[in-house]
């Protein structure tokens, strides 16, 4: 037998110190659907409690949106559950096409093709455009699934320090003497919330005649003046060459992600991306599910428009009170408290609270950057939003740490 | 069976040899045995054998950096050792953290 019993002592022994290094995950199962109030069993085998749900990506709370279920429903009934092949053998509907028409109108690019998730379009799209005599120059605080893509890509890999755009223009002088330049940042960074210096990077890029690749994952569908992303927001509509985005968010929720952006690096996706080429189409359910959020977005900026206020009362509430966050405007809201276990006691009495929000914690973040992140959605409620704040506040006076900011956090529970 | 073949370098007094010098001379002679007998005289069949498979197949010397911390692993050549490390930084700086999802 192949999996003898030393094999799976080395695998136990590696678990079990993934565990006492406090960095084991462990899911919690959510009995209803995805909202603003969820109910929770937690932990496993516990009764299911009703909390409010404040660490999701359903930023525009179309997860469970009544007409984008009936859409889906609707999908299922008139093109089925799956199709069982990947896009270019038989695995192509006509809503297939209909959906990447309908992104690429709404990103206001050349063209777009779906992936099976964003993580996939992000392994894929480097490989697919960049060869060994190019470089990559990529923000140090791109998401996981950018990282990742880039080691599967021959091209040379540089980084410039996150959203220093003098850095990044002496990467890019250094590097002229290479065919292509491909600068690459997410647009709303996952762990801060900060927006990417798209204008900046623009004009860079047109400077040094570089390409600008952006993973608008934490953006699209609700930053910019009507949703489009950071280049609406940046004002540099048409001026970035690939957006990678996903529909597991703020559209929809439910999976699913797509490059876009230039018509011919598109199209050398579709040739050549091996996520695309060998993993299946995205399910008849899901795209007709996707239209119908695309049509809701396209027509009425309500969505967009609720929770910009909804991020801005909850910033404006927690300053109030004394939390010291990390500033910016994207609903990413995180509430810094610098030590791991700090995170970890506070998140788990805010859950007693009736609040679900996550501690992070190194190596989720830098060292000493410890916080809970917070995400706002359009499905709350201010009453939501109220019982949220009046939690953090118990909380977070339970801990005395209101009013405090960084060095006196840090002096009374370390780093 | 054939005699292990070695040689010795008698080093001066005063020189102190770190541990880099030792690795570019063990490397070095490596290198000299490793062409005398792998690839040296004979065909060398992996390369033949891609060659016949239509790859354009080019090889040469070169340094590789590596770093390991925790789970994550990173590897990086050049074709000098300044090279390779700094290549291998720019990988390492994409973990400075693991991010959210």
């Amino acid at each position: 037998m192949a999996y003898a019993t030393k094999v799976r002592d080395w695998y136990r022994e590696e678990l079990a110190g993934i565990r006492e290094a406090g960095l084991f995950k462990e899911e919690r199962f959510i009995h209803s659907p995805q909202g603003a109030d969820i109910s929770v069993e937690y932990p496993v085998g516990a009764e299911g409690r009703t909390v409010i749900n404040l660490c999701a990506n359903n930023y525009l709370g179309l997860s469970s949106h009544p007409e984008v279920i009936e859409a889906a429903r609707k999908g299922l009934d008139a093109r089925g559950y799956g199709m069982s092949s990947v896009r270019f053998i038989c695995g192509t509907q006509d809503i297939h096409r209909r959906l990447e028409r309908q992104l690429t109108e709404f990103l206001g690019t050349e063209d777009t093709l779906l992936f099976p998730s964003c993580m996939d379009a992000n392994a894929g799209v480097f490989e697919a455009v960049l060869g060994e005599d190019d470089v990559m120059i990529a923000d140090r605080l791109v998401h996981a699934s950018i990282v990742d893509g880039m080691r599967l890509c021959k091209a040379m890999t540089d980084t410039y320090k996150h959203s220093d755009m003098r850095h990044l223009e002496s990467k890019l002088q250094e590097h002229q003497d290479r065919r292509f330049r491909l600068i690459i940042t997410d647009g709303v960074f996952s762990m801060d919330g900060d927006i990417a210096k798209l204008d900046e990077i623009v004009a860079l890029a047109e400077r040094y005649d570089a390409m600008v690749f952006v993973d608008d994952s934490h953006a699209s569908g609700f930053i910019g003046r009507t949703g489009r992303g950071t280049h609406e927001h940046c004002d540099v509509l048409g001026k970035v060459d690939i957006i990678t985005t996903t529909l597991g968010k703020a559209l929809g929720g439910a999976s699913g992600g797509c490059v876009s952006g230039r018509g011919e690096l598109v199209e050398m996706c579709r040739q050549r991306a091996r996520p695309y080429l060998f993993s299946n189409t995205v399910a008849p359910v899901i795209v007709s599910g996707a239209i119908k959020v695309i049509e809701l977005i396209s027509q009425s900026t309500e969505r967009r428009d609720k929770l910009e206020e909804n991020t801005r009362y909850w910033r404006e509430g927690l300053t109030a009170m004394g939390l010291d966050l990390k500033a910016g405007e994207s609903p990413i809201v995180p509430v810094m408290l610098y030590n791991a276990k700090l995170a970890q006691d506070m998140s788990r009495d805010l859950y007693e609270e009736g609040i679900y929000v996550v501690g992070f914690f190194f190596p989720v973040v830098a060292k000493g950057q410890a916080r809970i992140r917070t995400q706002l959605s359009a499905a709350h409620d201010r009453s939501h939003l109220d019982k949220g704040l009046a939690a953090f506040e118990k909380v977070g006076a339970k801990y005395g740490i209101l009013g405090k900011g960084k060095r006196e956090i840090i002096e009374a529970f370390g780093m | 069976m054939i005699e292990t073949q070695s040689i010795e370098v008698v080093l001066p007094d005063e020189f102190a040899a770190s541990a880099e010098d030792l690795e570019v001379l063990r490397t070095t002679f490596q290198t000299i045995v490793t062409m005398a007998r792998e690839c040296g005289g004979a065909p060398c069949r992996p390369l033949e054998r891609m060659r016949d498979d239509g790859w354009e197949v080019n090889w040469g010397l070169t340094w590789i950096a590596k770093a390991k911390r925790g789970g994550v692993y990173e590897e990086s050549t050049g074709p000098t050792k300044e090279e390779a490390l700094s290549r291998l930084r720019q990988h390492t700086r994409l973990h400075e953290a693991d991010g959210c999802p």
